[in-house]
């Protein structure tokens, strides 16, 4: 599954979560819904913004790993 | 996302709210009046002398009233399924439940016009079962129609 790790990189960033969502045009409820593993899918545009903001690789956001046998 | 508007026209939806509240009206009011104005009804339709003559008068109301009532039923679930996309909010579970209750009741009505079609046959009824298991078979489609399209929207809505 792939893993969010947005609060690690607004903690670095030392940014809050309706301020980063006032920076890239999203409302804070649909960056809440990403933050917390919510959300189904990413838009490039969304990424993309999140990158230019957090002055970071789509890498250090998304992370890959190896779903657990008895999770879906 | 913004929900987008179905019926352009506030108007329009008004009309077919007020259309179908007078006629859930009407069929309570036809319930009413059925034991007492049946009889004559089949006399003006030039029918009397075929329910006259086998007595059928109590098993025609015992067939119409539920009917009616699914009629009146099928009614409702339209005036629910109108408000929602009245408020712009089609895709949601009470328009798919709505349909699915919508199948059922006509599948209802279409089995209980096939018996009296059995009892007492005549070429209307025929149409009415032919008519209301088209119904049911669409709304049924529909009803699927509407759940992929609320799965569809949900995936959508949370693809940020």
């Amino acid at each position: 599954m792939i893993i969010i790790n947005l609060d690690v990189m607004m903690a670095k960033n030392k940014i809050s979560l309706s301020e980063l969502a006032e920076k890239i045009d999203i409302t804070p409820a649909n960056l809440s819904i990403l933050k917390n593993q919510k959300g189904k899918a990413i838009r490039f545009s969304t990424l993309n913004a999140i990158c230019k903001e957090l002055h970071c690789q789509p890498a250090d956001i998304l992370e890959y790993v190896e779903d657990k046998e008895n999770e879906e | 996302m913004k929900n987008a508007k179905v019926l352009k026209s506030k108007v329009l939806s008004q009309i077919l709210e007020i259309f179908i509240i007078i006629a859930m009206v009407s069929a309570v009011v036809i319930m009413i009046l059925l034991p007492f104005t049946l009889k004559d009804v089949i006399h003006y339709m030039g029918r009397g002398e075929i329910y006259d003559k086998q007595g059928n008068y109590i098993f025609l109301i015992v067939c119409l009233y539920p009917a009616i009532i699914s009629g009146t039923m099928i009614l409702e679930q339209l005036r629910k399924i109108f408000r929602k996309v009245k408020h712009g909010t089609p895709f949601c579970n009470t328009v798919s439940k709505g349909l699915n209750h919508i199948c059922m009741y006509s599948s209802a009505i279409a089995a209980i016009t096939l018996i009296k079609f059995i009892v007492i046959p005549g070429i209307i009824t025929f149409f009415i079962i032919a008519a209301f298991l088209v119904a049911a078979l669409s709304a049924f489609v529909l009803a699927e129609v509407f759940e992929r399209a609320i799965e569809i929207k949900n995936e959508n809505d949370l693809t940020i």
